[in-house]
Formats: C-alpha cells, structure tokens, sequence
C-alpha cells in the first residue's frame, strides 16, 4: 500500500485535510535536482560574448543547472529561453543586476551592491533546481570575486521548460558559463 | 609555472608515488637533512619543537617569536636536547620577514595566532621557501584562502595545513576500512570540534588556563587573542578538525568536492554565564557582547551525493569529543559510541564495540610508526602530522595534505559565517582547484611511508 493510499484511509472523513491529490508526492517523487545517478557534469563556457549564445535544450531543464556571468557594471543582466520559436514563451527570463539591485523578472532584491564591490568584479549565478511536474525554482546568487556569496534572491514561478532555447547578454558581460547535470547516454545495444 | 600546470604536475606526481609503492625510494625514510624554522613558539609551537628536536633529519635554524616567555622556554628546550642553538628573532612583529631572508630554508613551520597563518604563509613563498607548515586555519576572509592558494601555485610551492586529527588512530583505521569497502558506498559523515574550551578563552593572565576570567591583553596565551574570534565572529570558528578526517573518506579534492554549505548558531550564552559564575556580574568582561552561537551547525553537500554535518561547541560545559560518524550503505561508525555496525557481521541491530574492528583494520601507518608516536602530542597523531611534512620536504615530494585540502576546509569558516549572515541561507562552496578535482587521484596514506 502506498503511503499515500494510507494517509487517504486514515483522514477520508476529515476534508479539511484532504491531501491534494494533484500535488506530486514528495516520497514518491526525488525532485529532479537531487537525481544524481547515471548522470554527468557539463559545463559550457562562452567568453566575451556577442548577442546570443545558443545552447542545446537537452542539457538544461531535465536535471539542476546553473547559468552565470560576469561583470563590473552596475547594469548588466542575461535573458533565458528566447528562441523557442514562435509558438514558444512571449517571456523570456530575465536576470542579473540592474543599477546595483540584483533582480530576476519582476522581483528585485531590497539591498543595493555597493559600487566599490560592483568595481572589482561579480560573478552572477542563477541556480535552477527542477521539481517534478515540469516547476523550477530559480536561485540567483551575487557572488564576489572570491566566490563568496554577498545576496540571494529566490523565485518559484517558473517551468522548467521556460530555461530552454538560448541566451542573450545585454550590457558589460564578460564571460557565461553554464554548468549542470545531464543523463550519461547510453550506446545503443547491438542487436543480432 | 602557470596555475593549470602546477594543479597538473601536483596531480601527476601525487598519481607516481601512488602507482609506484614499491619504488625503493619509498621504502625507507628518505635520507638527508633539511633546514627548518619554526615562527611561534607559544604552547603550540612547543610541541611541534619538541618532535622536530627528536629527528636527525631536520636541522632547526632560527625561531622567532615577539613573547619572551615563550621564546625562554622554547630555548630551555632546545638547550635541553643538546641541539645546537638556532638563530632567535624577535623584538617586532616583523622579526619574522627578517627570518624569512635566511639563505637555504628549506621549510618553515608557522604556529602563531590565526590572523597570522595567511601573511605569513604567503611570506615564506615570497621569500622561496618551498614546504610551509601552517598550524591550522590558513586564513580569515574566502580571499584570505584564494590569496595562499594563489600564491602556493605562483611559486610551485607546497603548503600544508597541519591537521593532525587525519592521524588519529581510530580515525585512520576507519580510512582503512572505508577504503576496503566495509561500509559499502560512504552517504553521510559527521564531525566537529566539541571541546569545552571555556578555561582557555579566559584565564589569570599568568598561566595558560584558567584561573580567571580575563582576555585579550589581561590574557595570556590563547586567551590574548583567541577569545577575540568569539566576540566578533559567529560561524564555525574551527572546522579543520571535523573536516579533515571526513574530507579523506570521500576523497574531497580528489574525485569529489564541496557544494553547498550553510550554517545555524545558537544564541549566545555559556561564555558570559561562565564570566559571571566566575568572577560576578559586576566585572568588566561580564558586560561583553560574545557574538559566536555557543553551538554552530553546518551542513555541506558534496558533487558525489555525500551529506556532511559539522558541528562547533567550545562555550559550554562538555567533555571533549570530535562527534565523528561516518555511514554507508552498509553500516557506520561513530566514536561518541565507539561503537560500529556491519550489516552481516553485527547482530542485527545491535552495536560492536569498536575496538576489535579498529584493530582489525589499524592503519599500515601506525603499525610501523606506532611506537616512534608515543609520547608525541595528542595522542600520537602530532608525530604523524609532522613525520609527513619532513619526509615530503626531504623528498621534494608533494605533501600528502596540499594548499587545495588547506584551503578547502579552512574556508568553512568565512563560509558558514557568511551562511549565517545572511540568514542561514545556502551557499555556493568555491572550488579551489579550478577544476582539477575531477582528475586529481587520492594521495593521504595510501601505505605505511608517510
């Protein structure tokens, strides 16, 4: 009997505590971000780079990702899964620093990096952990340049599908790397 | 050399002894004599002196140190030995640099406050020492960490944290049956440093500890300087101890590496509680602010899957115990218990006590160097420590413990301070090896050499 199916029989008479059924079971279910096995580190590097670096979906979404990049402007910022097609999202993500608060899409971190940090360089590193039934959370990190993370700035209203596609830079943006999981591919079996 | 070519010689090196076990060099203590000096002599830097003292293979050339009490007894030691008197430095914080200009160091073993380890540290590369020793930890803020291992590249030089608890002997044993596969796939360690550490943060300011409640310049020894971390710090204070051990288990550096890492504290209480219990509400150190949680929590997640829980209490009355638990999919151990279960070999949920398997399983170290450990400093683990320095710097081998495993477990301090800062939050654990963690081969007590 799945634990599920005991938690039903044990509070059918209460609906106030009714599970959602439509919720994915968190003991069933490992959220994708956990999922280690059979798989392997990526990681993509783009330097100085012009317009949009377009990435192959199949490394990112599936398994926990990460897309950062650096800079020294107080206005810089990335924007994710532009090129789906025209049948894709109408809103790509956008994410980074703008006139010194960190911010992705609409939510914009309260505190205000300080030029002096912004000056010696920032690494920018947004972390999204894929869930079951196709959510992401997306983490963004403002790290210095010893990797020491000064703010974080957390969002949950995203697919995992909105990451796919491609990556544009807009402003001082000197470097994105992109770094993840994906599953090891197996050769195909050799039938006789 | 550049940075990618150091990590890579390091590795290849490293990867030679290990594929090269029988190689005669290796079979013996390597012969030769080395030229050692030690800056700071206080109590721990005594200890070191007495081990070096005792070897013919290293000749100390100069101490320094600015505490002329200290420096006395480190003298009345020397003198003691029938050594010959190395050259002393002191008289200004900057006797050490002027040590530093000596011709032919070939090691320098560094014994001083913290905030001492980085400057000093990078001090000896600059001046082209090639083996530095460093007590534990080698710096204060994350750029303090990227600055030595910065520097140790730069200079194609070894720098190793002297983190003597990866010698202990049970802890060793436990490497030993890791590394046979007893416990099946390693999944979750645990360890610290619980030590009550109450009468050394406070004492009469006449002797090491206890005795009275005072601190900073009313203090003496640990407490001049030591006691200050609490007032201004919250985090994990002192990792290494807890770490290092793990860390060899699952090859941190080596294959694996830290990714995350974040830290809880508790509130603080049991350091003013003590002043006031001690010397009343009414004296001046009962109206400091400590700011350091009496116990700190850190949890570390690891590349391979691993989990790490490290856990800092040196404020409250308890007996002393690194808290250590290592676990795999087929069974653990843990020292608070001595105790471990083998699933097959124990009676099913029952613990064995410890001692037999340790035993079974002690290290090929401390069977052949057992006996030349009695006597050394903490239980035999401080010769070990200082035994692989020598024997590597006589080599012109790298160190079994290197600036990445220094760097790496020293930088949990900043780290989980950072964590706390920031509201427990999660954090992303910097990879001081550019990469290389992922080829870089396991090198810590492969055999009985060193």
């Amino acid at each position: 009997m799945l634990r599920r199916d005991i938690f039903n029989l044990l509070f059918t008479t209460n609906a106030a505590v009714q599970p959602n059924l439509d919720t994915p079971d968190p003991v069933v279910d490992t959220p994708a971000y956990l999922v280690t096995d059979h798989t392997v580190y990526y990681s993509q590097e783009f330097t100085n780079p012009e317009g949009c670096a377009v990435l192959n979906p199949e490394l990112l979404s599936a398994f926990a990702f990460s897309i950062s990049f650096r800079t020294s402007a107080p206005s810089a910022s990335l924007t994710a899964g532009v090129l789906e097609g025209p049948e894709g999202k109408t809103l790509p993500v956008s994410f980074g620093i703008r006139e010194g608060y960190l911010y992705i899409s609409d939510l914009t971190h309260e505190t205000k990096i300080g030029y002096d940090k912004i000056k010696q360089g920032l690494l920018i590193k947004l972390c999204v952990n894929p869930q079951p039934g196709n959510r992401s959370y997306a983490k963004l990190q403002l790290q210095d340049q010893s990797g020491l993370t000064l703010s974080v700035l957390k969002s949950s209203v995203y697919c995992s599908s909105d990451w796919e596609g491609a990556i544009c830079s807009s402003g001082a943006v000197t470097s994105i790397s992109v770094t993840g999981r994906r599953a090891i591919i197996q050769p195909a079996p050799i039938i006789t | 050399m550049n940075r990618r070519e150091f990590v890579k010689n390091s590795s290849l090196t490293a990867a030679a002894i290990t594929i090269l076990p029988d190689n005669p060099l290796f079979a013996n203590e390597a012969v030769g004599k080395i030229k050692m000096a030690i800056i700071g002599t206080g109590l721990r830097g005594q200890n070191h002196l007495e081990l070096l003292l005792k070897r013919d293979d290293v000749e100390l050339v100069a101490i320094c140190d600015i505490d002329s009490i200290m420096l006395d007894a480190a003298k009345e030691m020397i003198r003691n030995s029938g050594k010959a008197m190395p050259k002393i430095f002191t008289g200004s914080t900057n006797a050490w640099k002027q040590m530093l200009q000596m011709k032919g160091l070939k090691a320098v073993l560094i014994a001083t406050p913290w905030e001492w380890h980085k400057p000093m540290i990078i001090g000896a590369l600059e001046a082209g020492v090639k083996y530095v020793a460093s007590e534990v930890v080698i710096g204060i803020t994350l750029q303090d960490h990227w600055d030595v291992v910065r520097a140790a590249e730069k200079h194609d030089a070894q720098v190793m944290m002297l983190e003597n608890v990866c010698y202990r002997r049970d802890v060793m044993a436990v490497l030993n049956m890791v590394r046979q596969g007893v416990f099946g796939e390693i999944l979750h360690l645990q360890g610290g440093y619980q030590h009550d550490l109450r009468i050394v943060k406070f004492n009469d300011g006449k002797k090491p500890y206890g005795g009275g409640v005072e601190f900073n310049e009313k203090g003496f020894s640990e407490a001049r300087w030591r006691t200050n971390h609490s007032v201004h710090r919250d985090g994990d204070l002192y990792p290494t101890h807890g770490i290092g051990p793990v860390a060899q288990c699952i090859n941190i550096n080596r294959g694996n590496r830290f990714i995350k890492i974040n830290s809880f504290s508790t509130k603080a209480r049991s350091l003013h509680k003590y002043i006031v219990d001690k010397a009343g509400e009414n004296h001046p150190n009962a109206k400091v602010n400590f700011r350091l949680g009496d116990i700190v929590t850190t949890t570390i997640s690891c590349a391979n899957g691993e989990t790490i829980i490290l856990q800092h209490d040196t404020n409250s009355p308890r007996p002393y115990s690194l808290g250590f638990r290592v676990q795999g999919t087929n069974g653990l151990w843990m020292d608070v218990n001595n105790s471990i279960y083998v699933e097959g070999k124990s009676k099913p949920h029952t613990w064995d006590d410890a001692k037999s398997w340790l035993d079974q399983y002690d290290h090929p170290l401390w069977k052949k160097y057992g006996n030349d450990a009695q006597g050394a400093g903490h239980g035999g683990m401080d010769f070990f420590v200082l035994h692989a320095f020598v024997e590597a710097a006589k080599r012109d081998e790298p160190t079994p413990l290197d600036v990445y495993d220094a760097a790496a477990w020293s930088a949990i301090t900043p780290l989980s301070e950072q964590s706390i800062e920031l509201g427990n939050e999660t954090i992303d654990f910097p990879d001081f090896t550019g990469g290389s963690w992922m080829s870089r081969k396991p090198v810590f007590a492969l055999n009985d050499d060193y």
